[in-house]
């Protein structure tokens, strides 16, 4: 969490990044890509690949399919966790960001980032 | 995408026992639908976090506006400022700050060169741009009002300001969303655009100088009717004076340019560009123009708002997203924030269901549009298409109950169609195994009760359930005692060809059979030769003995004397005319043939009676070993093109090729007073007598 802006006055501050929401295909392809590019593949495009394969082969395949997806599950739960807290880290360093702009409505600030903290 | 780790693969043990079991299960069938499962879930996860992300900026920013003191209009418009310089387009509505767009800022565009002047598209927009001025207000009064002013102008200067605006676009670059962010800021009640004006980025403001000054822009700026002290840029104030003034004026011709320049070229180009206003493209349909297109569109369009309203759903719907936040804030354990927070969120929804719903009536209405003005070759073509669908799907549904009630010892289920849905029951009463259970519900079949329906099937779907019960026939198949092995094999082997052939197999005794699965679902078995064919009765195949089955309809046909068997294409076929006449002479020919043979039988026969010698033969050539001989052998062959066609016998020495009639003088002079010749002559007297 290195980019979590300073909270105490007088400490440098980091503006706030927006977090990366990618769509749901690119996001796939992202995790999947390095894993098993077989399974970022059009159908058609994997079909065309194991054309002559035999049947060991593509149960050999498969199998490894299944390993992939597992590796993925877990790399995507990952990267969920990670956004959320990207998300959250995000609406604190703008509420600080603001609360720059306008240090008389400091109070007011902190009671506000206390209650979107407790939102999460 | 710098946060997505990106390890190689490794072993992972999937902690849902769930998933694990389904994956322990994916096989080449159900790979794509595994894939496509993750993909959904994803875009389903980052929709979310997309909007979780919007609503806490929102909340964050109208929490901020509620503790600003002061001006409240100017804090309002620098907070959608200083939004903007992050990449978030806001816009000020009824006080309240709402979010836009997130990450829409588009850096690219600010580098580009002026384009050149030409009528066309907004081609230099990106996606981004075209949402970001999307969101621009604008009343049907104030689109009159441009489409008026651009009727009034001449091709050329509307030529120009097409340019014009486009060039300042492309300036405006990155700072576009702040510009159009402004803009709306500007049309609040009491907005000081001079303010506004002043917090824009100095290019962003020299662009809008530029625009300003622009000669045919004043053409337009005249053409506009007057609307109050907004009107028109004041032609008294020099270039950079009162700025604020010009601006929003500037800004109030630009947006309604942006918004119609599209859709103006389109209608210049004479029905060759699809209209992109609501009027314009009720005219293209009207007029019978770009209708796929604007079909497409509005399918597209109605889909998405139907889908994002099925989302929200309604407030008495406890599952549905509003439901669960009215649900959640009468919670007696929810803190008076956390209410006020909720009830914000649950007005928002509110609002955009609203919105939805008037997009909806909208697209509704275009659609009824559509259907009235369908030209009638489109109309046609979509009935037929409709036609062709509804059968495909009859017979996708129809073959998946026959595929299944027609497998070979099937046990397991019996299917049923109703309406689009395939239903499978357990054959025997009761209850699916678990195992069956399982494997019907990962292959996408809903479980009812005790029996597994399919809805909607596509060829994939419907293949990847009825293969469940296959796969388990196929295992009683094997168990089966009644069932030759080879008939097993060529069982399986049809199975999996799905109403292809499947074969040969060669029985022990060198039968070879091929095998098909019908498209009646039943199994046949034929000769290689077509001369029989077999009928699968649920045991055993048996032989039909007056059909045949025909490999270009796929069904039983009467067995008819004189048809003919294609082996390639397994079919039958009763010959034509000139093919009898053909087979005819044919047949004549291979008599003759056989004749010849025993001819040439008789006279081998002779010959060895007549010289005692033995004999080989090949390719109709008698080599006698005659090895007393001075030059050891003589062949003897029958020569059909001797003697006016009628053919006769001829001798030459053995290997020489030098062929002589077979008189016995000749044989006599050539080898002298042999005994052995003097036989031979007489055996050639023989065959002289047989030809």
């Amino acid at each position: 969490m290195s980019e979590a802006p300073q909270s105490n006055a007088g400490e440098t501050k980091v503006p706030p990044k927006l977090p990366d929401i990618p769509s749901g295909d690119k996001l796939f392809a992202t995790i999947m890509g390095p894993i098993e590019p077989d399974l970022v593949l059009t159908t058609e495009e994997r079909n065309a690949k194991y054309t002559n394969e035999t049947p060991v082969e593509t149960a050999a395949r498969i199998e490894r399919y299944g390993k992939a997806i597992a590796t993925y599950r877990k790399q995507y739960a990952d990267f969920v966790n990670k956004q959320t807290g990207d998300i959250r880290v995000f609406g604190n360093a703008l509420l600080h960001d603001f609360e720059g702009d306008d240090q008389s409505g400091a109070n007011a600030l902190s009671e506000i980032e206390s209650q979107i903290s407790n939102m999460q | 995408m710098n946060n997505v780790p990106t390890t190689q693969p490794e072993q992972q043990e999937n902690p849902n026992p769930v998933e694990a079991k389904l994956e322990q299960q994916l096989t080449s069938e159900n790979v794509d639908k595994s894939l496509n499962a993750l993909k959904a879930e994803a875009a389903d996860k980052q929709d979310a976090a997309g909007t979780a992300l919007k609503n806490k900026i929102q909340t964050i920013a109208n929490k901020v506006l509620s503790a600003a003191e002061g001006d409240i209009t100017a804090a309002a418009n620098a907070i959608v400022n200083k939004l903007g310089g992050k990449g978030i387009t806001a816009h000020i509505n009824n006080g309240q700050i709402i979010v836009d767009a997130i990450g829409a800022a588009p850096a690219a565009a600010a580098a580009k060169p002026a384009a050149a002047p030409e009528l066309g598209k907004f081609d230099k927009l990106d996606s981004d741009q075209k949402a970001i001025l999307e969101k621009i207000d604008m009343t049907p009064n104030e689109q009159q009002d441009i489409d008026r002013a651009l009727s009034s102008m001449s091709d050329t200067d509307i030529k120009e300001l097409v340019s014009v605006c486009k060039t300042f676009v492309e300036q405006v670059g990155q700072d576009l969303s702040k510009v159009v962010a402004a803009y709306n800021a500007s049309k609040q009640p009491n907005a000081d655009a001079d303010a506004i004006m002043q917090t824009l980025p100095e290019g962003a403001q020299h662009a809008l100088r530029t625009l300003n000054s622009n000669p045919v822009m004043e053409k337009f700026f005249d053409a506009l009717p007057a609307r109050g002290p907004a009107a028109g840029p004041n032609k008294q104030k020099s270039n950079g004076e009162d700025i604020g003034d010009a601006f929003k004026k500037l800004l109030d011709a630009f947006e309604k340019l942006a918004k119609f320049f599209e859709d103006f070229n389109a209608m210049r180009s004479k029905g060759k560009i699809p209209r992109v206003s609501d009027a314009g493209i009720n005219d293209d349909i009207v007029k019978g123009r770009h209708f796929d297109h604007h079909m497409n569109a509005t399918k597209t369009a109605l889909a998405e708002v139907n889908s994002e309203l099925k989302s929200i759903g309604t407030d008495a719907d406890p599952n549905s997203s509003i439901g669960k936040l009215i649900a959640q804030s009468k919670l007696p354990a929810a803190s008076q924030t956390d209410k006020q927070n909720l009830d914000q969120q649950i007005q928002e929804m509110r609002q955009r269901r609203t919105e939805l719903i008037k997009d909806k009536q909208k697209l509704d209405k275009r659609m009824q549009l559509l259907k009235d003005n369908e030209p009638p070759d489109h109309k046609e073509k979509r009935e037929k298409a409709d036609r062709d669908a509804a059968e495909q799907k009859k017979q996708l549904l129809e073959g998946g109950a026959s595929k299944v009630n027609n497998l070979p010892l099937n046990d397991i289920a019996k299917a049923e169609v109703s309406g689009d849905t395939l239903k499978l029951t357990p054959k025997t009463g009761g209850r699916f195994s678990s195992d069956i259970a399982k494997k019907l519900e990962a292959a996408g079949a809903k479980k009812v009760d005790n029996t597994y329906i399919l809805e909607n099937p596509t060829k994939e779907s419907a293949d990847a359930v009825t293969n469940v019960i296959r796969d388990a026939a196929i295992a009683n198949i094997d168990k089966s005692n009644s069932i030759w092995n080879t008939d097993k094999d060529g069982i399986r082997g049809a199975l999996q060809k799905s109403g292809d052939w499947h074969g040969p197999e060669t029985f022990s005794n060198g039968l070879q059979i091929d095998y098909i699965q019908a498209p009646n679902g039943k199994f046949y078995a034929q000769s290689t030769t077509g001369k029989t064919t077999y009928e699968f009765n649920g045991k055993e195949f048996v032989e039909l003995k007056d059909q045949c089955f025909d490999g270009a309809s796929k069904t039983l046909k009467p067995r008819v004397d004189g048809q003919v068997y294609d082996k390639e294409k397994r079919t039958f076929k009763t010959p034509t005319a000139e093919e009898k006449k053909a087979t005819k002479q044919k047949q004549e020919a291979d008599i003759k043939e056989i004749q010849n043979r025993r001819q040439n039988d008789d006279a081998k026969q002779k010959i060895k009676f007549a010289t005692n010698a033995t004999s080989t033969d090949k390719d109709g050539v008698f080599t006698f070993d005659v090895a007393t001989w001075p030059n050891d052998d003589l062949d003897v062959r029958f020569n059909p093109s001797l003697d006016d066609g009628k053919g006769a016998w001829e001798w030459s020495e053995a290997g020489d090729n030098d062929w002589h009639p077979p008189t016995a003088e000749e044989v006599d002079k050539s080898w002298s007073n042999y005994p052995e010749v003097k036989k031979i002559a007489a055996a050639m007297r023989e065959l002289n007598k047989l030809t």
